[in-house]
């Protein structure tokens, strides 16, 4: 009796630390944020719509939350564009020869990224190799530079989470049997069925999962912006970092990003579900395929 | 006569001058009495409260330590003093337009100008200005000031001698403009022939946007304009008067103008803060920073990296030599005959206006 009420209490207490972590960093914070939201004559004064108001009274800011995701979604799929192929190959290589490439990728990513930002500077100032080459091939005006615009921040976005994505890539890709890809090609299976076919189904949970990571903290992103992305290249992140700070008014930045925060949860809940629907209709074709005629 | 000192005389001639040491120390606000003690300073790094040769005189003064810390913007002063500064730090080096908030919380205690030696030395524009009291006592002591003026490369701009230069179609994507709301509410208003402190800010909102177009950069720090200044990708813009002269201390061409419809002035000050634990040690302080001796020193001789300002202390300037008043360009300042708008003095309710207007032009 004794014994049977112990594992059946086992696994509620050992959660219990998990559940007060979960308590004070997240479920806490954020009923804080939405807390201020609705006080913006501070924590005393009766609640209010005002924040809200103020936030859907322009199309400023809505407009703004847009730009922003679709600034973040941009990063994201060119992020995982560029990371598929070396992902791949690191899955192909034996594991002495992997290594030193592994721990070459993850520099950058365990550099700060404000000293990457300025590392950018140097990248892709007036002057820069890049800004030559682009010169040369006459897509640029000499001494122009792409600092101080929409373009320097997306590059920055892409640079600071590549190696990321290559390393959520390589793990899922790493489980990809290579004698499912030579028995593909010895039936006859070209390249490109065998990536549409073997590669990319098996991989695509990790593709999901990255994408998610990535696009998480540039939504949120507001430094790379702020140094590299000009008048014109704002995200809502800095307005909602003005808001906590300088123009000290907690209310209106907690509206934002109850914005911001929504605009992502959708966003990552269609990318969240789209395997299980894809899965669903490749299923369904199968099943098609399979009804004799 | 000299023969009728006798030992006792002697002795007691003696004791009167050893008696009379501290006395006329303590006169001067310099009494060596504070051996042991370190007084906490909240200032900018590199700002004359952390010059070294400086900080090393006033503690020959007075025998006490001083403790530096930083913060990396006026918010966060007032952040430190909330949360849990008070008590701890002693003296703080507020912008004007912060002192009134911060005495408004009671983060700052009145200060007897009395015992201010300075205080009648004082710009009497930054002396009398009302927004460094509150309920009619003074919260603080005005220390430096400069402009935030018009900046140009001569050699892509003749000498202009107004703001419509920054507005001017030709000079699109090569403005650079101070990421702040007062400065670019009062600029925008000086540039529309507006009072600064009271524009109308439809019109200002309308300037602001149209300026905006030529903007490449709005800069928040002078790392931000220097890197854009000297790679060409910025021409012109407003600037802080200190790192006009830091550019050209450093060999850069920077034209520095205090145009025809006026330019744009603020002043940071020393407070105490309330519940100073070391009260007369930080009134030495204020009187140290203050006088002519230390601007002198710090102006002439300044540690690596320090950035200078125009002290507001008249006696402390007409003491400068002359090189050192050029290159901070102290003289225009003083003898500018244009509008001033000082930064400062802008009710709470109004400030908040003019900052969900500027976040407004930086999100459209």
């Amino acid at each position: 009796m004794g014994r049977r009420l112990i594992s059946a209490m086992t696994t509620p207490v050992l959660l219990l630390p998990a559940a007060g972590v979960l308590a004070l960093m997240v479920i806490i914070p954020l009923a804080v944020l939405v807390w201020f939201s609705f006080a913006p004559d501070g924590p005393a004064a009766p609640l209010s719509f005002d924040s809200y108001a103020r936030l859907f009274g322009t199309g400023l800011y809505l407009h703004l939350a847009l730009k922003t995701l679709i600034t973040a979604g941009a990063a994201s799929l060119v992020t995982a564009a560029l990371a598929w192929s070396p992902a791949w190959v690191l899955s192909r290589l034996p594991g002495r020869a992997r290594n030193p490439i592994l721990l070459a990728i993850i520099i950058p990513y365990l550099t700060s990224y404000l000293l990457l930002i300025y590392s950018i500077f140097v990248v892709l100032g007036p002057g820069s190799p890049v800004m030559e080459f682009l010169r040369l091939l006459g897509l640029a005006k000499p001494g122009a530079s792409i600092l101080y615009s929409q373009p320097a921040t997306l590059v920055m976005l892409v640079y600071e989470n590549l190696p990321l994505m290559i390393f959520v890539l390589f793990s899922g890709m790493q489980r990809v049997d290579a004698n499912f890809l030579a028995a593909a090609a010895s039936l006859g299976a070209s390249r490109w069925h065998r990536l549409r076919h073997i590669v990319f189904p098996l991989a695509s949970p990790s593709l999901a999962s990255g994408l998610i990571m990535v696009f998480v903290p540039m939504g949120g992103a507001f430094v790379e912006s702020a140094i590299l992305g000009g008048p014109h290249g704002l995200l809502l992140g800095n307005v909602i970092a003005d808001q906590m700070t300088r123009a000290d008014d907690p209310s209106f930045g907690s509206a934002l990003s109850i914005l911001l925060l929504l605009g992502m949860l959708a966003i990552t809940g269609v990318v969240g579900g789209l395997r299980p629907a894809l899965e669903w209709l490749s299923a369904e074709r199968k099943a098609r395929h399979a009804t004799p005629a | 006569m000299a023969s009728k000192i006798n030992r006792r005389s002697f002795a007691r001639i003696l004791g009167a001058g050893l008696l009379a040491v501290p006395t006329i120390a303590r006169s001067q606000g310099t009494s060596p009495s504070f051996k042991g003690q370190t007084l906490v300073v909240a200032s900018w790094q590199n700002y004359g409260a952390d010059d070294a040769g400086t900080l090393k005189q006033f503690e020959q003064l007075t025998g006490a330590t001083v403790k530096n810390v930083y913060f990396t913007s006026e918010d966060d002063l007032l952040v430190m003093l909330r949360q849990g500064g008070i008590g701890k730090i002693d003296v703080v080096l507020p912008n004007l337009e912060y002192v009134q908030p911060a005495a408004v919380e009671s983060l700052l205690q009145p200060i007897d100008t009395s015992r201010i030696k300075a205080w009648d030395t004082l710009e009497p524009r930054f002396r009398n200005d009302p927004s460094i009291r509150q309920d009619g006592k003074v919260y603080a002591v005005p220390w430096v000031q400069g402009a935030t003026s018009l900046a140009v490369n001569p050699d892509v701009h003749p000498t202009p001698t107004s703001w419509s230069v920054l507005w001017d179609p030709a000079n699109k994507g090569k403005v650079a403009f101070f990421d702040d709301p007062s400065t670019a509410v009062m600029t925008a208003a000086l540039y529309l022939g507006e009072d600064p402190q009271n524009p109308d800010l439809e019109k200002v909102r309308a300037a602001l946007l149209a300026l905006k177009a030529n903007v490449k950069l709005f800069w928040s720090s002078g790392d931000d304009w220097n890197k854009a200044y000297t790679t060409g990708e910025i021409t012109m813009g407003n600037l802080w008067s200190g790192l006009a002269g830091t550019l050209r201390a450093n060999g850069h061409q920077v034209n520095f103008i205090l145009p025809d419809d006026g330019t744009v002035v603020w002043g940071d000050t020393w407070a105490i803060v309330k519940n100073a634990p070391h009260l007369d040690l930080a009134y030495a302080w204020v009187n140290w920073l203050t006088s002519k001796e230390y601007f002198v020193e710090w102006i002439t001789k300044p540690g690596p990296n320090q950035e200078l300002a125009v002290p507001v202390n008249i006696a402390a300037i007409d003491a400068l030599p002359k090189s050192a008043a050029d290159s901070l360009l102290a003289g225009p300042l003083i003898e500018y005959k244009g509008k001033v708008a000082l930064q400062t003095g802008i009710p709470p309710k109004q400030l908040k206006k003019w900052t969900q207007m500027w976040e407004e032009v930086k999100a459209s």
